[in-house]
């Protein structure tokens, strides 16, 4: 059990964090679009001609999926069969920071997206600011992204190398 | 290039003028007018606002929205390109004032309101009859009408309802208590069960107190005749209702052709509402009438030259220059095509004040970069410029759309720069002209300029550079407003210390770093403390006791921590481009794992556009928010202020036409 874990280790939890990296935020992206998707029918009922803007507040919470999804994307390309479990441990702490922030931020930003719409329904013109508005949580998922990216394309390679 | 100077004006002239004055002035489109109170004035000095006049614009656009609402369905649509191509019909003033003022659109709207209380009617017949149908279903199984009931000699009947969960306790108990009766169930509804009951004449009252008492409540209904004969019946009426509906709404149908015209009183209609609406900001004694307002100062000639005609050289007007700091003169921008373009950008965050500059031109060359780096792929940038150049060259767009076109153009001439420098159109590397060796497999090959694979860092490190040179130049902007206005110390306190702070840590950073000489490293760090001790000293100097002053000074050091998170806020730059440029590799290799053939030909093609175009949307709309970030947060923050009125000038509504010269 010990050997089979030490020489598979690796590549299992590395993974895993591939895994992390696409669900979490994956999860939060389709709760957010999904929480700006229903309060948009609302609107839309009264005034249908307004989908196009609405439909870009619901795609703004979408993009932590993305992010989470080319992080997944560069650990999977590092997935060797003979990485050792140290370096699997280390793709699988490279994937958090996307994947936990992406996750919350997604939430989040719906929520704000969402009451954007109010904006939406009574001052069309000034809608951009409610994007704007959502815009400043992603902010922090994009930092997610940026932690993640260093980890894997900064940090990593030395630890490979070792 | 930048706010336009403006001039204000106080103006005098007869109540009788004012009818071609405001009609000269709305063409001219180029006067904003201050909305004068009547507090603190003489009393003589009254607002001038018709009611009258207003109520009769405001039915009239009623009644014209009422005729659109009813016509705009029936028209058939226009096939896509023809709708978008063809443009709104040209009237000059004189025609279209003619047409609108001679239009009979009453009698359009008596008819159609005779058809529309028709239709009302006739569907609430419909409505009666479905509500009669569906309560006779429930006594479906009624098999005498309630006429040969009340014919019986003996027996007295009731109709009513007992609470489905109770009816067998009630059955039981009627049986217990009498004989001679008779009970049929005839049908349930959602809570209730219908029943009929037949009993003896002499025992009425007693009977109907007993049924109560166990939970039987009458039914008021008649039965003419059999319910299924009677739902029948309704249900051929309810046909013929509904035809009828139906020829009275096809009857609409030949007033379509009435709708164009419609729009174009609409217009009319609306424009005169404006004129009504704005005299509600100019004062009046009984002869004369005082307004006020601004416009650009180039224009003074020809206002002057509009009021000769209008007022027959009947009028007085006092011309002053708008003061400096004047806060409530309203700001317009004035800019070259390209630039012009990105003025939506400002206006969103909030017109410049009249003593401020127009941030337009300084934003724009940082955000035609900022988009082009955040979405850097060659193909989108070639699909967004030959979409909206196209779109700008053949469609009927309104000015707004057009500028708006117009912005993504140029904004897509950066996508197509930084593409280059990616080397990457639709996720596929096509221009890869530097030579390496790869590091785990010592090959040798070639990459892009800047490769989504080998040079994450020096693009991390860039998106930083190019942030710190956003941020030195908004503190110099700001500087330049200061000297502008003669306050040379601010300048070197407010912006000089916080650029000398700023390329010192970075001076002290790279040397240590090594990446620098060590003699820089030294020197930057007597510099860096020399601009501490400055920011430490001058920054407090606007408050009053001394303690404020060394709270205020080290506040704003510790408040340099702020800069570091600016710094970090630029790495977005390239966390969008990868994630843009990664989401297109990863379709594209799904493509590649199809098997190969004839299916992999067309359902990689299919799945090629979806991605492709899913992922230029989401690019471009995340490049369009956080380019605007950048400006808004790190950027203005440093220097703009903002909270400028915007120029409205008194104009017409053109949403259906085109005004001509």
């Amino acid at each position: 059990m010990v050997d089979f874990f030490m020489q598979y280790g690796g590549i299992i939890i590395g993974g895993f964090g591939a895994a992390l990296s696409v669900f979490l935020p994956g999860i939060g992206s389709s709760r957010g679009c999904g929480l700006v998707g229903k309060t948009a029918t609302g609107l839309l009922t009264e005034e249908p001609e307004k989908f196009g803007q609405a439909l870009i507040l619901q795609l703004l919470p979408g993009t932590q999926g993305l992010y989470g999804f080319l992080i997944a994307f560069l650990i999977i390309n590092n997935l060797t069969p003979t990485i050792n479990l140290a370096q699997g441990f280390f793709l699988l702490f490279a994937a958090l920071p996307v994947a936990f922030a992406g996750y919350r931020s997604a939430l989040y930003q719906g929520e704000v997206a969402a009451a954007g719409l109010q904006i939406l329904a009574k001052k069309p013109e000034e809608n951009t600011k409610g994007i704007i508005l959502a815009a400043i949580v992603e902010t922090y998922a994009i930092l997610g992204l940026v932690g993640s990216l260093i980890l894997l394309v900064v940090a990593y390679p030395n630890i490979a190398r070792m | 290039m930048a706010i336009v100077k403006m001039s204000k004006f106080t103006l005098f002239t007869f109540q009788a003028n004012k009818g071609e004055l405001l009609k000269k002035l709305q063409i001219y489109q180029n006067i904003h007018f201050k909305n004068l109170s009547t507090t603190d004035m003489p009393e003589y000095l009254k607002k001038d606002f018709s009611n009258e006049q207003f109520n009769f614009y405001t039915e009239g656009i009623a009644k014209l929205t009422f005729i659109i609402q009813k016509l705009k369905p029936l028209k058939p649509k226009e096939k896509g390109f023809a709708a978008l191509t063809t443009p709104k019909p040209s009237f000059s003033y004189d025609e279209f004032e003619k047409f609108s003022t001679t239009y009979d659109y009453q009698s359009l709207y008596e008819k159609l309101k005779s058809t529309d209380e028709g239709i009302r009617e006739l569907k609430q017949k419909i409505s009666r009859l479905e509500t009669d149908n569906v309560s006779y279903q429930n006594w479906h199984a009624l098999d005498v009408s309630t006429k040969q009931l009340s014919s019986l000699k003996y027996s007295s009947y009731l109709l009513g309802n007992v609470n489905k969960a109770n009816f067998n306790s009630f059955k039981e108990a009627l049986e217990k208590n009498y004989q001679n009766f008779y009970l049929e169930h005839l049908g349930d509804s959602k809570d209730d069960s219908h029943v009929l009951i037949i009993f003896e004449k002499g025992i009425t009252d007693e009977f109907s107190n007993f049924l109560r008492d166990n939970g039987f409540s009458k039914a008021s209904i008649e039965f003419p005749g059999l319910p299924e004969s009677l739902v029948k019946g309704n249900n051929s009426e309810i046909a013929k209702l509904k035809n009828d509906v139906a020829s009275l709404e096809s009857g609409n149908k030949e007033f379509v052709s009435e709708l164009d015209n419609t729009l174009i009183i609409m217009d009319y209609y609306e424009s005169m509402l404006e004129r009504v609406k704005i005299s509600g900001r100019f004062l009046k004694t009984n002869e004369i009438l005082i307004l006020e307002g601004w416009l650009p100062q180039d224009e003074v000639k020809n206002l002057e030259g509009i009021l000769n005609e209008a007022c027959r050289g009947e009028y007085f007007i006092e011309l002053e220059e708008v003061e400096y700091e004047s806060t409530e003169v309203p700001i317009k921008l004035k800019n070259n095509k390209l630039v012009q373009a990105f003025e939506s950008i400002t206006a969103m965050f909030n017109m410049p004040k009249y003593n401020e500059i127009d941030p337009t031109p300084l934003l724009t060359p940082f955000y035609i970069l900022f988009f082009g780096v955040m979405v850097g792929d060659i193909g989108y940038g070639l699909v967004l410029v030959i979409a909206t150049f196209l779109a700008i060259k053949f469609l009927a767009l309104n000015e707004g759309t057009k500028n708006f076109m117009r912005f993504l153009l140029y904004c897509g001439f950066g996508t197509i720069f930084a593409g280059i420098l990616f080397g990457g159109a639709f996720g596929v590397t096509v221009f890869a002209p530097i030579q390496y060796t790869n590091p785990t497999t010592n090959e040798l090959g070639y990459k892009a300029i800047l490769d989504s694979n080998w040079d994450i860092v020096t693009m991390m490190v860039l998106s930083v550079a190019i942030g710190f040179i956003h941020i030195i130049f908004g503190l110099l902007v700001k500087g330049y407003m200061n000297i502008r206005d003669g306050k040379i110390l601010s300048a070197i306190f407010d912006s000089g210390f916080f650029i000398t702070t700023l390329f010192s840590a970075v001076g002290l950073l790279l040397g240590t770093m090594g990446v620098l000489p060590a003699g820089v490293g030294i020197a930057s760090k007597w510099v860096l403390i020399a601009s501490l001790i400055g920011l430490l000293v001058t920054q407090g100097r606007d408050c009053v006791t001394m303690v404020g002053k060394i709270a205020q000074g080290a506040y704003s050091v510790y408040g340099l921590t702020s800069y570091v998170g600016d710094f970090v806020s630029y790495t977005r730059l390239v966390a969008l481009s990868l994630s843009g440029a990664y989401v297109a590799i990863s379709f594209n290799q799904m493509i590649g794992l199809l098997p190969p053939g004839i299916i992999k030909i067309i359902l990689g093609a299919v799945i090629f556009l979806l991605s492709q175009t899913l992922n230029i949307g989401l690019a471009v709309l995340g490049a369009y928010v956080h380019s605007c970030r950048l400006q808004y947060v790190e950027f203005f923050g440093k220097f703009y202020e903002g909270g400028g009125v915007p120029f409205r000038p008194f104009s017409f509504n053109n949403k259906y036409i085109n005004l001509k010269e």
